[in-house]
Order: C-alpha cells, then structure tokens, then sequence
C-alpha cells in the first residue's frame, strides 16, 4: 500500500461575497459626494487624474496608478477631483490578512493594474450595474445584476482572479516594508562612515565597530548601492576629495591626511584609478570650466 | 442574493450582494511537476489513488492506459483521470510530461474525464506558468519508497500556496472551453490492435498468458514486449484493466449485481472480484458504487 502525502490548501484570503466592480469618472465640480460607511470591504483604484478621499478623518491624495484600501466600518468619502477616473471594488471577507493594508497609499505595478483591467472586464460579461439609484425617495439600491450571460464558473473565476490580486498586493506590501528597514539599515551604516571619513576602515573594523555581521554588511550594502561597504566608503571619501578640490583651500597632501591616507601619494594613485584623472587633472579641468 | 440595509445620514441604502460560487475548489495538493520521461521510467507501474490526476505531454510520445482504455496523446494534449483509476503509461524516451494530482469534492471535473483535450497556446503557457510556480513551493519527496507525493519547501508563504491553487482552479475551468475528442482505438499497430480485438472478443473468459499468445499466434516474449511498449504493462495487467473498466462501466449503466457482473467477466467468485477491484483501483466495489450514484 502506497501512501501519498498531500497538502491542504490553506485559505489566507478567501471572499465571501462580492458587492460591486465598477468603473466610473469622478467630475472636477463635485461638490459634496456620498459619505458611506459599510460592513464590508471597499478598494478605490484611481485610473487616470488626482483625487482626494478621505477615509476616518485622513486625507490621502490618489494619483493615476494608486489604489486605496479600507475596512468595513471605514467612514469614507471622495473629493477634489481632477479628471479623476476609479475603479471601484466592494466584497466581504473574513481574512484578517487585509487589515496590514489600510490606512495607506499603495501604488501597482503594471501587471496588477492590468489584473484589475481583466478583472472589470470579465465582470462586464457577468453583471450590470444596479439601474435607479434612486427608487423612491431617500432609497439607493447598489450592487450588481446577474447578466443573461452569467456563469457561475465564471464567476468563480472572477473571484480567484481578485483573490489573486489582493494576495500579490500583500506580498508586493511586504516586500517594500523589507525595503524600507533595509534602507533604514543602510541609512545608519551611511552616517556611520561619514563620521569616520578622516580614518583608514578595514572590512572587520566597520563590522566590529558598526555591529553587523561581515556578509549581512556585503548584502545589504550590495543591494542598495550594488558595491561591497570598502568600494561604498571609498566612493565617499573621493566625492570628499572633489568638493574640498572644488573649494580650492586645501592641498592634496591636507585632503589626503583629512580623508585618511597613508600618504599623498596613495591618495592621487587611487583618486586616479577610480576616476580615470589623477587630482591635479581633475582641478585643471575645473578651472578649465570656469 | 444577501440583501443588506444600512442607513447613511437619512439615506437608507440598500446593498445587493452576489454569494461567490464554488464550483471547483481544490482542497489539496499532492503533486505538480515537470518530468523528463527516460528508458527506466518506461515501465511505469501501474497504479490507482484517491484523488485526480492529470498528464500534459509537452514533447515525445505518450500512451496512457486508464481503466482498459488506452489514449495515445500528440504534444499538446492533455488526459484528466478521475480518483481510483488504474492507469500506467508508456512512453518514448525523452518524453517530457507535466503532471499535476489534486483532490477536490466537486464532481464537475468527472465531464472532462475520458477525454483527450487539447490545449491552446494560452493555456500552455498558464500550465507552464503555474508548474514554474508549483516547483518553488513543492519539492519531490525522497525516501521511503512507500510514501509518494511532494513536500513543502521551508519557508514557504501560505499565501503561495493558496495563490497557487488559484492558478489551479483557473486552469481546470479553463479546460471546459478547450476542443475534446475520444480516444481513437485504432493503433498504428496491427499487431496490437489483432491483440486488443482479441481481449476484447474474451473478457468474459479466464485467459492466462498461454491462452492469449494461442489466440494471437505470437510467442510471450513478443506479446509482453508488445504489450509494454504500447501501454506500459504486461498483457495480464492490461486483461485486467479492460476487466476493470468493463466492470466501472455496468456498475454506472446497468442494473447488475456485483455477482453478475463477475461472472460476465469471467471471475471465479464475487470475492474474487471484489478482492482483485479493490486492489486495483484502491476502492471495494460497493464503495464506487457509491461514489457514481453520489454523482448522479
């Protein structure tokens, strides 16, 4: 007897019902637009111009590209619009998943702008919009009608698709968090080596000194500036080295102490091999330019 | 459709909403996986096992044997085999397969099943897609030789994987609008084809090895290598898979009883059949019974 192993498959984001896709142009003269609040999720992705939505008392500014995410109960309202075309979408849920993205702005890629594409035209094909917003008095129906068209196939594929999307929205939001510590990272390890520009680092100085293990230093400083920490300091220490150039007050052999070098000699040789001139060819040139 | 009131201001507003459908849903994976088919995996072995499977031949040729009915796939193609059928493949060497086995409860799959499909350049490229995608989360399992299927990789992000199965469900919604067609019993190989008459003339018989090369006047050297090439199994095996599929076929379309439908097929006792069913396809008989009434 053979056993198989299998995996269940787990449901991060999974909706419950769908309440509206739509796609809609936003008038430059609003003057006061609907303010809602509802038990249930609502996305507003801004196609093309400015617009201004303000969700529980924070205003953000949407422009062509960004989407804005908030949760039921979210008091919200659209207004200041420049040319403002949105795409609209409501649904419930029960993932928690989402809430990590509320209360900010996020910008899509190409490729998720044109999943949100396929996805409003798949539900061209599937539903119309509810027609008499105002039934009687004081009375707004909104959703959708079920076309003649409708299959509910399809309709699961519609809501796998939008599944689809919001999970690459959460993972493309994870991934810039990451980003955004590594740059803080990177921020720190900046200051510290502009401190230290008149000293000679090795490698293991700047690890033993700054605190960070030797590759995850390599690693970090490789993604954001696509050098190891060594090239990164001495690409700061020559762009030192021209702007005191520049000032004209200093001579080499003062620039080359201030900056760390053994000797003037060292530096020139250096400054020469990474910029392609040695010193005093670069202030010719300078003076050249004046 | 759920209704909702919510009462804005002094506006009352009504909010229609549309109960998603889940028409096909996926609750595991066991397998998904590009494969290169060399000489040693020829002699596949002949297998059933409780969920769905299904084999997209990129490049080379390929037969597939699923309950007696064998289908011999152009690249391109694709066959979807319902849970407990006893299937082996035959194959030439450097054949690249894409294989994908699932389980799922919904029964909407079962119109795709004894079909070929043939799958147009978009949906290859989303199979592609989703198998590139499949081998970053899954990862064949080594070891013991009794446990098949595939592990997770470490520090795989749920959300892959449902993502995944997304992609999945998408792909088998597509394949209703894909062009089907039965498979043609007419082998390019006479040989085989005078052999496969003559199970078929005989399936209410008890033949053993020395019966059916008397019949098809061919020594039993010949006819197993025959028989391996074509269907990737031994004549008996492939006896006994026509048996099977015969048997499925009363089972669903007939009234007979289980003790009927043995001796219609030449075994000796019910229990006989029933023991050799369930070794076969991993399910007594009255179980699948079962399973085809639920269907209905």
């Amino acid at each position: 007897m053979i056993a198989h192993i299998n995996h269940t498959i787990p449901n991060i984001i999974r909706l419950n019902s769908i309440c509206n896709i739509h796609e809609f142009s936003i008038h430059d003269t609003i003057t006061e637009s609907r303010k809602e609040a509802h038990d249930f999720w609502e996305f507003l992705y801004l196609k093309t111009g400015r617009l201004n939505v303000l969700v529980d008392g924070e205003l953000y500014t949407l422009s062509a590209g960004d989407l804005i995410l908030y949760p039921p109960y979210a008091f919200h309202s659209v207004a200041m619009s420049q040319g403002a075309v949105a795409m609209c979408v409501t649904f419930s849920t029960d993932s928690v998943r989402l809430h990590q993205l509320t209360g900010r702005i996020l910008l899509l890629t190409p490729e998720a702008q044109q999943s949100l594409l396929n996805i409003n035209n798949l539900k061209c094909t599937l539903f119309a919009d509810v027609k008499g917003s105002s039934l009687v008095k004081d009375f707004t129906l909104r959703g959708m009608n079920q076309t003649q068209a409708f299959d509910s196939a399809d309709f699961q594929k519609l809501t796998n698709l939008l599944e689809i999307f919001l999970i690459d929205l959460c993972k493309a939001e994870q991934r810039s968090q990451n980003d955004h510590l590594q740059s803080q990272e990177f921020a720190a390890l900046n200051a510290y080596l502009k401190k230290n520009l008149n000293r000679s680092l090795s490698l293991e100085e700047i690890s033993a000194e700054y605190g960070v293990a030797i590759p995850q230093l390599q690693k970090f400083c490789r993604e954001q500036c696509g050098c190891g920490p060594i090239t990164y300091f001495i690409s700061l220490k020559i762009g030192v080295a021209k702007q005191m150039i520049k000032e004209g007050t200093f001579t080499f052999t003062e620039i080359a102490e201030a900056l760390g070098f053994s000797s003037v000699h060292y530096f020139s040789r250096l400054f020469k091999s990474k910029t392609g001139m040695s010193p005093s060819e670069y202030e010719a040139t300078l003076r050249k330019g004046r | 459709m759920k209704q909702r009131l919510e009462k804005v201001g002094e506006k009352m507003i009504q909010y229609v909403q549309v109960p998603v459908t889940e028409v096909l849903r996926v609750t595991s994976f066991v397998s998904l996986f590009q494969s290169k088919l060399d000489d040693t995996q020829i002699e596949s072995v002949s297998e059933a096992h409780p969920f769905w499977e299904f084999l997209f031949l990129e490049s080379g040729k390929l037969s597939v044997l699923v309950d007696g009915e064998l289908y011999t796939l152009s690249p391109g193609e694709l066959i979807l085999y319902p849970p407990h059928s006893f299937h082996s493949i035959a194959a030439s060497s450097d054949t690249v397969v894409k294989i994908a086995s699932f389980m799922t409860e919904s029964n909407l799959l079962h119109e795709l099943s004894g079909r070929i499909l043939s799958l147009g350049g978009a949906l290859q490229e989303d199979l592609s897609h989703f198998v590139a995608l499949g081998e970053k989360i899954l990862v064949g399992y080594q070891g013991d030789t009794d446990v098949r299927g595939m592990l997770l990789r470490d520090y795989v992000n749920p959300a892959d994987t449902q993502r995944l199965s997304n992609l999945l469900e998408l792909f088998l919604l597509d394949l209703f609008n894909t062009k089907a067609r039965t498979s043609s019993q007419n082998f390019r190989d006479e040989q085989f084809s005078v052999f496969n008459d003559f199970l078929k003339k005989h399936i209410k018989d008890n033949l053993t090895l020395e019966d059916i090369c008397d019949g098809c006047f061919t020594s039993a050297a010949n006819l197993q290598k025959l028989c391996h090439k074509q269907c990737g199994c031994g004549p008996v095996t492939y006896f006994i898979s026509l048996k099977i599929g015969a048997a499925k076929r009363m089972m669903k379309e007939s009234s007979m009883n289980f003790t009927q439908i043995a001796e219609a097929l030449g075994f000796s006792s019910v229990h006989y059949f029933s023991k050799l069913f369930k070794s076969k396809t991993g399910m007594s008989p009255s179980d699948y019974a079962k399973s085809v009434k639920k269907m209905r």
